[in-house]
């Protein structure tokens, strides 16, 4: 589904250069959950934000269902993030301004070929398929931070991508919250989609099918 | 297309963005108040009073080494010189029952004038030709003391229409009255009236009437009854009262009165250095509010920019390309000035309503001040706001960029 090749990565640190991906490579398939671990600071935010075109990698490749995205100017990325790829972040990342509707319908209005009242509909459609009725016309701020995360992961389904990125989903969640989340991303991983979520989370792992760990700049598999 | 508008509007339902329309706003009525400002002393000081006539009148002392006549015709032949009269009959002050009421005591000021001399008259018609006795009015009329019409409003107004065209009669006093609480130095005149002419806005005209030379050289001459003497005094040194076309020849006309050795002095200075000082402290504070409010509307739009930043971030997030975001924002920044504009209109047709009512039911003083529609002041504004819309859009041109 989403191949990394050779990626490199490194942030300027005063007048130091300090580099936190080298040589990274990886194929992620769909019909998965992955679950990618490490210390602090090890560079698994990084790493989550070049897979979802959000920091431009240094060096290497990107390839999404077989077709080359380094090449892509910043339009076609943002298609790309538009169509193909949906994003879950610790802190919800939800408009405040927004109800929790509208915040679901706004990665459709992309789409021009699809009405307002079919997005509203869909946005319904996805409020209950992640267990949120009689929340749709709440603002954020109305709802707990599991229904918030609840709501991001509705976003996050809009156009039906193929992968969803998780950046510690739960980090921001009560228990029951995080079982809640981590049920609905296990259900989605079986749906045909990649689903690679970045956690501290010791519970996340029981939950994946593939760990991963970053270390000394290298991706590995562990052994669960 | 994407639907660019629902996607403004979303932002707008920031609590913050009443307070910064409420503050833009008020912002905007400084530029146009002082705009205003600037307007009318423009208007009010230098060129209405242009238009009292007493601002181009000058009284001139008889030349001792000519005869009357002599000086009469001298001075007639001065050129832009529309009238000539005598002081002694220059002007006065006589009543009519007809005004008085339980408001105006009746009492108005007459001046000699002639058809050349006279101010724009806009109902009627001016001086007939023949002899007779003649007058024209302000149409804003106050038969009133020149002390006390400035305690009137505008409601107050005594109607001059119905008496267009038709004689008043008016009585006045011989001078020997006070002395002598006589009959024979109470007198009456019949005076038509035939003209009504536009007020000068800023001075108190409303109680001034003019009339032909005729009508008051006969009042003047009763009022002198069982004083001869005085009246022949008078009428062999005389002092002269003359009418210029318009202020603007003034000055030619003192340079000959100069040339030709007269005395004279202007009936009403006109102090022209001292309004243009005032004039030019109100361009000063114009241009600073131009300064400052550009200033202060700029900071406002990079408040409400760094407020809805993550916004637009998210919106890049999620698949919007900078293109269609930059149009978001755009569109933000046009809604935002259409309705701050809302808000000013809201503000100024108030305080226009307020000042009408103002200046209708309340002192004169305050019926003077004229509600001007400032275009300038407008313009302004409008311009501060496309300068402000486009720096802020070069401003944030990578609006929403994620590093790519």
């Amino acid at each position: 589904m989403i191949t990394i090749k050779n990626i490199k990565k490194s942030y300027k640190k005063g007048n130091h250069r300090v580099e936190v991906l080298d040589n990274v490579t990886y194929s992620f398939k769909s019909n998965s959950l992955y679950c990618i671990i490490g210390k602090s600071g090890a560079g698994k935010s990084t790493l989550i934000e070049i897979l979802g075109l959000l920091i431009k990698e240094e060096c290497g490749s990107i390839n999404i269902k077989g077709r080359e995205i380094n090449s892509l100017n910043e339009f076609e990325k943002a298609k790309v993030r538009n169509k193909e790829i949906g994003f879950i972040f610790q802190d919800f990342y939800l408009n405040p301004l927004m109800k929790a509707y509208e915040n679901v319908m706004l990665p459709m209005y992309l789409d021009k070929n699809i009405t307002n009242k079919k997005r509203k509909e869909k946005a319904y459609e996805l409020l209950k398929l992640v267990g949120l009725v009689d929340r749709e016309t709440h603002f954020p701020k109305e709802l707990s931070g599991g229904e918030q995360q609840r709501v991001a992961i509705a976003r996050s389904l809009a156009n039906n991508p193929n992968i969803i990125l998780a950046d510690e989903p739960t980090g921001s969640l009560d228990s029951e919250s995080t079982v809640a989340v981590l049920n609905i991303l296990k259900c989605l991983s079986k749906e045909n989609k990649c689903v690679i979520i970045v956690s501290h989370d010791d519970r996340v792992q029981k939950y994946a099918d593939v760990v991963l760990k970053l270390e000394d700049k290298k991706l590995k598999e562990k052994d669960k | 297309m994407i639907n660019y508008l629902k996607l403004t509007f979303f932002q707008l339902r920031k609590k913050s963005n009443i307070i910064n329309a409420i503050l833009v706003s008020l912002a905007i009525l400084v530029v146009i108040g002082s705009n205003y400002y600037k307007k009318f002393y423009n208007n009010f000081k230098l060129n209405d009073s242009k238009n009292y006539l007493a601002t181009y009148m000058l009284q001139v002392d008889k030349r001792e080494d000519l005869t009357n006549e002599e000086n009469y015709n001298t001075l007639k032949n001065i050129e832009n010189v529309t009238n000539i009269s005598y002081m002694y009959e220059f002007s006065d002050v006589i009543h009519s029952d007809l005004f008085k009421t339980d408001k105006f005591s009746g009492d108005i000021q007459i001046y000699n004038s002639s058809n050349e001399s006279l101010p724009e008259i806009v109902k009627g018609t001016n001086f007939p030709d023949n002899d007779g006795y003649y007058m024209v009015c302000p149409i804003n009329f106050y038969p009133e003391s020149l002390n006390n019409i400035k305690y009137y409003s505008k409601k107050d107004n005594f109607n001059l229409d119905s008496y267009l065209g038709k004689e008043i009669v008016f009585d006045y006093n011989g001078y020997m009255f006070s002395r002598n609480l006589d009959d024979k130095y109470k007198f009456e005149i019949p005076i038509k009236l035939v003209g009504l002419y536009k007020n000068a806005n800023n001075y108190y005209d409303e109680s001034e009437c003019y009339v032909n030379k005729k009508t008051i050289h006969d009042i003047t001459k009763n009022e002198y009854t069982d004083l001869e003497e005085d009246y022949v005094y008078q009428i062999n040194h005389p002092v002269y009262a003359l009418n210029v076309s318009s202020y603007e020849e003034v000055e030619k006309v003192e340079m000959s009165l100069e040339k030709s050795g007269y005395n004279y002095n202007r009936m009403f200075y006109f102090d022209e250095n001292e309004t243009q000082q005032i004039n030019n402290t109100a361009d000063l504070v114009y241009n600073i509010a131009i300064v400052i409010i550009f200033i202060f509307i700029f900071l406002v739009f990079q408040k409400d920019y760094y407020e809805d930043k993550e916004y637009y971030r998210q919106l890049n997030v999620l698949g919007f390309n900078l293109k269609e975001i930059k149009i978001i924002y755009f569109i933000s920044l046009l809604i935002k000035v259409f309705v701050y504009f809302l808000f000013v209109l809201v503000i100024t047709i108030i305080s226009m309503l307020v000042i009408k009512i103002l200046t209708i039911n309340y002192p004169f003083i305050l019926s003077k001040l004229r509600v001007l529609y400032s275009f300038d002041g407008i313009a302004s504004v409008i311009l501060i706001f496309i300068f402000n819309v486009l720096l802020s859009f070069m401003i944030h041109r990578h609006i929403g960029k994620l590093n790519v």
